[in-house]
C-alpha cells in the first residue's frame, strides 16, 4: 500500500517532528538557567528584570562573606575526602569483583550500587540517628563517610566498565616476565584504566558536591556546604547573591564535566588503539 | 552513569582468562573493606532506622513493672490496684529524661499524657504511706480515667504496630480492633498515592519528550552527536540546587515567565506557577529529562541501521518496522530510564519542598518533618518503610519485567 | 608515580586539616532563627559580647521543634551550647531535660525578670507578635482584623500563613467571632478544633504557606500574596526599601521567645556568661533598636526611644494583641500538628 516514496515522506514528517521536539526540549533545558544567571550581575537586591544596573557587588559579597567561604571550603574538603575514600574502596571492589563468578558478581554489584536507587532522605535520616550515637553528627569526618556511600557506586561502575575492557592476558604476560602480582597490577592494569578511575573519582566528587539532603541532616553550623548554603539562601534571603553562588557552582561543574569528557575520549582512543 | 550500569547489569559474563589469577587475594582482601564499609555506613543505619518503625520499647524499658501489670490486666473495667502500685514504683526510680520519653510516646495516644506523667513523676513522694491509687488520684484526677490506662496498655509492648498503622491511616481502637482513623486525621495514604502519582506523571512526560530527543541525537552525525550530548550533559551536571533556585526565580508571580506572559498578552494577570503542582511538574521534568534521555540514547546509538533496513527491504511499513523492530530493541533503555526516573522522583525531597505547596509534599517531606520537627522517629521510620517498600517493589518489578523484555529482544 | 604520591599527601592533609580545625574550635555555639534575624543578633549581641569577653560566638540555624536538640542530647554529643526557642518548646524541653535548669545565681540579670519572663529552664529573650501585614496596592482599604483577613470578597488575593497550627488556629477562632479570652478554652475541646479548621477551610485555597520569615515580606512586596501573617521585623525592612506594605497590631498574637542552655554542653560557664550578657538591659535594648521586638528585661525599655517603642509589642500595641498560651501548645502541639498536616496536605 505504501510506496517507498510515501513511506519516505512519512518518515520525514516524523523526523522533522523529532527535530522540533528536540529543539524545544533543549530550549527548556538550557534557557531557564541562562535566563537567571545575568541577575547575578544586578546592582539591585531583587531577583527580577529589568535590572537597575550592573555591578559585581554580589560576587564581592560572596567572596567576602565568611559563611559562603566556609561553605566553599567545606564542600571542597568533604568532596575531596569522599572522592578519595570512594576511589580506594570502589576500585579495590571493582578489581576483586572480576574474580567472582557471574552470579556472585551480579549480587555484589547490585549491593554496591544500591545507594543510587535508595531514596536519599532515608539514608539521611538513618545516618543522622546512627551518627548521633557515635558523635559524628556535625563533624566533617561524618559527612565524608556519608558521602563516600553515595560516591562509591560511581567508582565501582566506572572502574568496573574499564576493567571489562581490560585484557587480562596483559597481566599474565607481565607475570610470566617475572612481575609480582602487585607489580603487575600497578604497572600494567592501573595505567590502562587510569582515565576511568579518575572519572569515577570525579563523579564521586560531584555526587558529594551536589548533595543537599544528607548535609541538611548531618551538618552543624561549621559544616554547611555550598548547596546547603544555597538552600538557606533561597529560603532566607533570595537576593542575587544566590545566583552568584549558582554561577560559581556551574563553573565548577562545567569544569569537571569537561575533564571527564576529555578522559572519556582518551580512554575511548586508548581502547581503539588496542 | 548509574543508568548505563543498570542496563548493563547481568550483561557480559566474566572473561575466562581471569579465573586463575590471584583469586583468593582479590576476592577477599580487596572486596572486604568495601563490603564492610557499605554494611556499616549504608545498610546498618537504614535497617536500624526502619526497625524504629515497629520497635518502640520506651514504656517497657522505663516502666517495666507497669508494662507487665497493665498487660496482665484484661483491659476491661477499672485496672487492678497492682497496676497503680507498679506505676508508682516505676516512676519513683525512673530517670527524668526517660520519663519524658515515655511521655512522648504516650502523648501520641492521648494528648496531655506527657504533662500528666511528668507532673506525676515529680509530685510523687517516696515516704508517702497512702495506697498508690489514692496517691495518684491526689496528684491528678485523670488517673481515674480508664482511657489513660488502656492507652498505657497499647503502648506497653516493645513491638508496636502503632506507627505502621498510623502510616497507613489506621489505628487500634479502644476495644482492640483495627480501624480507619477519623477522616480529618487521615494523611499518609493520600501522601503515598500522591508520591506515586507525581512520579508517574513526571515519568510519562519525560518519556514522551526524551524519546524523540534521544532518537534525534542518535541519528545525528557523530560531530553533532557530541555537541548535542554536551547540551544534555550541561544541565545534568548543573547542581540540582542551582536548577531549583532558577525555577524559584523564574516562576514567581513577578518572575520572568509571568513577565513574558503578561508582556505578550497571553494572560492579563500573573498566573500562579509556584507553590503548586504545576511548578512541581515543571521543575521535576527539568531535573529528570537528562536521566531519561541518556539511557535511551545509549541504547539507541548501539542499534545498527541494518535492522530497520532489513525490515524495510522485507516490505514492512514504517509503523510496523517501528513497533516490531525498533521499539523492542530500544525497550531495555526505556525500561531502565523509566525505573530510574520513577525511583528518583518518588523519594525526592528538595524540589517539592522549595517549589511545591502543602498539597504537593511527598513522603520524603513527612519523613524529614517527623524526624526533625516533632521528633516522632517512630512515625518517620514507618513512613520510611513505606517508601522503601515502594522502591523495592519497583526495582523488583524492573528485574522481573526487564529480564523478560530482554529475552523478547533476544528472541 | 611521584606525582600521584604528592596528590595522595595533599588529600590526606586536607581531610586531616578539616578534622583538626574542627576539634580545636573553642567557640560558643548559639542556635537561633537564622537569616537577617541572626545577622542583627550578631551585630547587637554576639559581636559586642565577643569584644567584651574574647569568646567567639558561632551561630547555628534552629528551625523549631525539638528534633535536632533531642538527637544531640540523647547521643551526648552536644554541638549547641545556647539556644533561642519558642515558649512551648522550652516547657517541653525542660520537662524532658533537654535544656538545663537555670541557676539564677550564675545569671547576672536574673533579678530584672519576672515570671513568665523567666521560668525554670529559660529566660526571656524577646517578645514578638504575629501580625497581619498587607500589600497596600492589593488591598487599598486598610484591613484591620482577622475578619478582614478572612474576607476574600473585600480583599481578594492570596493569604500568606506559616505552615504550622500555632497562631493559625487562634486566628481562625478570632475571625469566627470567638472572644480572645475564650480561644484556648475552646481549642482544648474537639468541637473548638473542628470549628477552627472549618473556618480555615473558608480561605484554604487562597493560602500560600510560608516557612521562613523572609518569605512573607518578599511575597507581599512582589504581590504574590495580598495579606500575610508575619513577624514585624522584616516588614519594617521591606518598608524601608519602599515596598507598599503595612501592618497593624490589632488581633496580633503575642509570644515570648526564650534563651536556654542545652543540656550536656561542655561550656556551661561560657554559656552562663553569654546569657548574662544577652539578657542584660543594654544588650536587649540594643537588639530592640534594630529589630522591632520587645525586650523582656524589665529595665531595657527605659533605654529605648518612644518612636522605637511605638513599633514594638509593648504598651498600647500589646493591649491590642492576644497572648498565646504556651502550656496549651506544650500539651497539644503533636496532636494538632498531625491534624494540621492532614488538613493542609489535602
Amino acid at each position: 500500500m505504501s510506496s517507498p516514496s510515501a513511506r519516505k515522506s512519512k518518515a520525514d514528517i516524523w523526523r522533522t517532528l523529532a527535530s522540533v521536539i528536540t529543539v524545544l526540549v533543549f530550549l527548556f533545558l538550557l534557557l531557564p538557567i541562562a535566563a537567571v544567571l545575568p541577575l547575578s550581575f544586578s546592582s539591585g537586591s531583587f531577583l527580577a528584570y529589568p535590572m537597575p544596573g550592573l555591578s559585581l557587588r554580589w560576587y564581592e559579597e560572596l567572596l567576602t562573606n565568611y559563611k559562603w567561604l566556609l561553605a566553599l571550603k567545606n564542600s571542597a574538603v568533604v568532596g575531596i575526602g569522599a572522592a578519595a575514600l570512594s576511589t580506594v574502596l570502589g576500585l579495590s571492589a571493582a578489581i576483586a569483583m572480576r574474580g567472582l563468578g557471574p552470579r556472585a558478581r551480579s549480587i555484589v554489584n547490585g549491593f554496591l550500587i544500591a545507594p543510587l536507587v535508595m531514596p536519599v532522605i532515608i539514608m539521611a535520616v538513618g545516618l543522622y540517628l546512627f551518627f548521633s550515637n557515635l558523635g559524628l553528627v556535625g563533624t566533617i569526618p561524618g559527612m565524608i563517610l556519608a558521602h563516600t556511600v553515595i560516591g562509591t557506586p560511581y567508582v565501582v561502575i566506572s572502574a568496573g566498565a574499564a576493567l571489562q575492557n581490560f585484557d587480562m592476558q596483559l597481566i599474565r604476560a607481565a607475570k610470566s616476565l617475572g612481575a609480582s602480582p602487585w607489580m603487575a597490577y600497578r604497572r600494567v592494569m592501573l595505567p590502562a584504566i587510569r582515565p576511568a578511575i579518575v572519572a569515577g573519582a570525579l563523579f564521586a566528587f560531584v555526587a558529594s558536591f551536589d548533595e543537599v539532603v544528607i548535609v541538611l541532616f548531618l551538618a552543624g553550623p561549621g559544616q554547611v556546604t555550598l548547596p546547603v548554603r544555597l538552600f538557606e539562601g533561597i529560603r532566607d534571603e533570595l537576593t542575587p547573591v544566590v545566583i552568584a553562588a549558582a554561577m560559581i557552582m556551574i563553573m565548577i561543574s562545567v569544569g569537571l564535566m569537561t575533564v571527564i569528557e576529555l578522559l572519556r575520549r582518551k580512554s575511548v582512543a586508548r581502547r581503539g588503539m588496542e | 552513569m548509574a543508568t548505563t550500569s543498570i542496563s548493563m547489569d547481568g550483561g557480559r559474563a566474566g572473561r575466562t582468562g581471569f579465573a586463575g589469577f590471584g583469586r583468593s587475594l582479590t576476592r577477599h582482601g580487596l572486596l572486604l573493606p568495601c563490603l564492610l564499609f557499605m554494611a556499616v555506613v549504608f545498610v546498618w543505619p537504614i535497617v536500624s532506622l526502619l526497625a524504629k518503625g515497629v520497635y518502640s520499647p520506651e514504656v517497657r524499658d522505663t516502666l517495666p513493672q507497669t508494662a507487665a501489670a497493665v498487660l496482665a490486666w484484661d483491659g476491661a473495667g477499672d485496672p487492678p490496684d497492682i497496676v497503680y502500685g507498679a506505676l508508682v514504683a516505676d516512676l519513683s526510680v525512673a530517670d527524668r529524661r526517660d520519663v519524658a520519653n515515655v511521655g512522648r510516646r504516650l502523648n501520641y495516644e492521648i494528648p496531655s499524657y506527657r504533662s500528666l506523667l511528668v507532673k506525676t513523676a515529680s509530685a510523687l513522694r517516696k515516704d508517702s504511706t497512702e495506697p498508690p491509687r489514692q496517691q495518684l488520684m491526689a496528684i491528678d484526677a485523670k488517673w481515674q480515667d480508664r482511657t489513660f490506662w488502656t492507652a498505657m496498655r497499647r503502648a506497653a509492648p516493645a513491638l508496636t504496630p502503632y506507627y505502621m498503622l498510623k502510616a497507613l491511616d489506621l489505628e487500634q481502637k479502644d476495644g482492640g480492633g483495627i480501624g480507619r482513623v477519623a477522616p480529618e486525621e487521615a494523611t499518609f495514604l493520600d501522601v503515598l498515592a500522591r508520591s506515586l502519582w507525581i512520579s508517574a506523571v513526571v515519568m510519562a512526560i519525560c518519556l514522551v519528550l526524551a524519546f524523540p530527543v534521544a532518537f534525534r541525537i542518535s541519528a545525528a552525525s557523530p560531530r553533532w552527536r557530541g555537541l548535542l550530548l554536551l547540551l544534555v550533559l550541561l544541565p545534568f551536571w548543573t547542581s540540582l540546587l542551582v536548577r531549583t533556585s532558577a525555577w524559584v526565580v523564574l516562576l514567581q508571580d513577578n518572575g520572568i515567565v509571568n513577565s513574558l506572559l503578561l508582556w505578550s498578552g497571553i494572560v492579563d494577570q500573573p498566573i500562579h506557577l509556584i507553590f503548586n503542582r504545576i511548578g512541581v511538574y515543571i521543575a521535576f521534568v527539568h531535573v529528570m529529562l537528562p536521566f531519561m534521555i541518556l539511557p535511551i540514547y545509549s541504547v539507541m546509538v548501539g542499534i545498527s541501521k541494518d535492522y530497520t533496513r532489513a525490515a524495510y527491504s522485507l516490505g514492512a511499513s514504517g509503523p510496523l518496522t517501528f513497533y516490531k523492530v525498533y521499539l523492542p530493541l530500544v525497550w531495555p533503555g526505556i525500561w531502565s530510564a523509566c525505573l530510574l526516573s520513577y525511583v528518583i522522583v518518588v523519594g525526592y525531597y528538595i524540589t517539592p519542598l522549595l517549589i511545591g505547596g502543602s498539597q504537593d509534599q511527598m513522603l520524603s517531606y513527612f519523613i524529614a518533618f517527623y524526624t526533625k520537627q516533632t521528633v516522632n522517629w517512630g512515625l518517620a521510620s514507618a513512613l520510611a518503610i513505606l517508601l522503601t517498600v515502594c522502591v523495592l517493589v519497583l526495582v523488583g518489578l524492573y528485574g522481573l519485567l526487564g529480564r523478560k523484555s530482554q529475552i523478547v529482544v533476544k528472541a | 608515580m611521584k606525582k600521584s604520591n604528592c596528590l595522595r599527601g595533599l588529600l590526606a592533609g586536607l581531610v586531616l586539616g578539616g578534622c583538626i580545625s574542627h576539634a580545636f574550635a573553642e567557640d560558643i555555639t548559639v542556635a537561633t532563627w537564622g537569616g537577617t534575624y541572626t545577622e542583627k543578633q550578631r551585630k547587637s549581641i554576639f559581636d559586642p559580647y565577643t569584644a567584651k569577653s574574647g569568646d567567639a560566638v558561632l551561630d547555628a540555624v534552629y528551625t523549631g521543634g525539638l528534633g535536632q536538640i533531642q538527637a544531640m542530647v540523647e547521643s551526648g554529643n552536644t554541638t549547641w551550647d545556647v539556644i533561642q526557642m519558642g515558649a512551648p518548646e522550652t516547657l517541653n524541653a525542660c520537662a524532658q531535660g533537654l535544656i538545663e535548669e537555670l541557676d539564677t545565681s550564675k545569671l547576672a540579670s536574673a533579678a530584672d525578670f519576672r515570671a513568665p519572663g523567666i521560668t525554670k529552664c529559660a529566660v526571656g529573650a524577646i517578645g514578638w507578635g504575629m501580625v497581619i501585614a498587607y500589600n497596600t496596592k492589593a488591598t487599598g482599604d486598610q484591613p484591620k482584623s482577622w475578619n478582614d483577613f478572612w474576607d476574600l470578597k473585600k480583599y481578594p488575593g492570596k493569604r500568606g500563613m506559616k505552615r504550622e497550627p500555632q497562631n493559625n488556629l487562634e486566628a481562625a477562632l478570632l475571625a469566627d467571632g470567638v472572644a480572645a479570652t475564650d480561644v484556648y478554652k475552646l481549642l482544648a475541646t474537639p468541637e473548638g478544633v473542628d470549628r477552627a479548621f472549618k473556618k480555615l477551610d473558608e480561605i484554604k485555597s487562597n493560602i500560600q504557606w510560608w516557612e521562613a520569615g523572609a518569605q512573607p515580606p518578599e511575597w507581599l512586596a512582589n504581590g504574590g500574596v495580598a495579606m500575610s501573617t508575619t513577624f514585624v521585623g522584616r516588614i519594617l525592612e521591606a518598608q524601608a526599601e519602599g515596598a507598599p506594605i503595612k501592618f497593624g497590631w490589632s488581633g496580633s498574637l503575642y509570644s515570648v521567645d526564650y534563651w536556654a542552655i542545652v543540656s550536656g554542653t561542655k561550656k556551661k560557664d561560657a554559656a552562663y556568661a553569654f546569657l548574662s550578657y544577652a539578657t542584660s538591659p543594654e544588650a536587649q535594648a540594643e537588639f530592640s533598636k534594630i529589630q522591632p521586638v520587645a525586650p523582656v528585661n524589665l529595665k531595657a525599655s527605659t533605654l529605648l526611644s518612644p518612636e522605637r517603642i511605638a513599633i514594638m509589642p509593648v504598651g498600647d500595641n500589646l493591649k491590642q494583641s492576644v497572648p498565646t498560651d504556651s502550656g496549651f501548645w506544650n500539651d497539644n502541639l503533636e496532636a494538632l500538628t498531625e491534624r494540621f498536616n492532614a488538613w493542609a496536605s489535602k
